[in-house]
């Protein structure tokens, strides 16, 4: 744990320069050298609670400029669904429609200055993908099998 | 018809980690490619 510390910084104040040095998951609340939070994590929750605010916050009327970038989100992942998966009634269209939303936040977070990129570690895009994958075997062994 | 099946099963299963291995690889260089550019100006 003092060699983690020591070695976090040394990246920190030699590697400012370094291309590489922006994905390190740093940690920022740690007691007794066991880290209990760190940046992925921050990360990660504000981009849910930015998703959660912005589909919370919508509007049928479109009263704000934010409900019409939510319903071309919403048309755009809709037209998408329509012509690659042909189940009727689109029963699944929530979850692909989730998983554009979070993805396209991240991104577009992760492109501020100074800030941290969470697709960009590969712990989230493995277990985003295991999730989907084992969710779409089972329901395919139980409804098809 | 067994190595079929060991066959498919492999790529099934292979397109998952092929797919967040590309979003990952994508992502990582292109945060550092526009890291390098913005160390040059």
């Amino acid at each position: 744990m003092l060699s983690f510390n020591t070695m976090l910084f040394a990246s920190v104040f030699q590697g400012a320069l370094d291309p590489l040095e922006q994905f390190e998951v740093v940690s920022i609340y740690a007691v007794d050298g066991t880290s209990y939070f760190n940046n992925l994590g921050l990360m990660l929750f504000l981009n849910l609670c930015l998703t959660v605010a912005l589909l919370a916050g919508f509007n049928m009327n479109l009263t704000n400029n934010y409900d019409f970038i939510i319903k071309n989100i919403y048309q755009l992942v809709q037209s998408m669904v329509k012509e690659n998966l042909y189940i009727r009634k689109q029963q699944y269209f929530a979850v692909l429609f989730y998983l554009f939303t979070t993805l396209l936040l991240a991104n577009l977070i992760g492109l501020l200055p100074y800030s941290f990129t969470v697709t960009s570690s590969f712990v989230v895009t493995l277990f985003i993908s295991l999730m989907h994958f084992v969710g779409v075997n089972i329901i395919g062994a139980s409804q098809h099998g | 018809m067994p190595f079929l099946v060991f066959i498919e099963a492999v790529s099934y299963i292979a397109r998952v980690l092929s797919l967040s291995i590309r979003l990952f690889a994508n992502m990582m260089s292109g945060h550092a490619l526009l890291k390098i550019l913005i160390g040059f100006s």
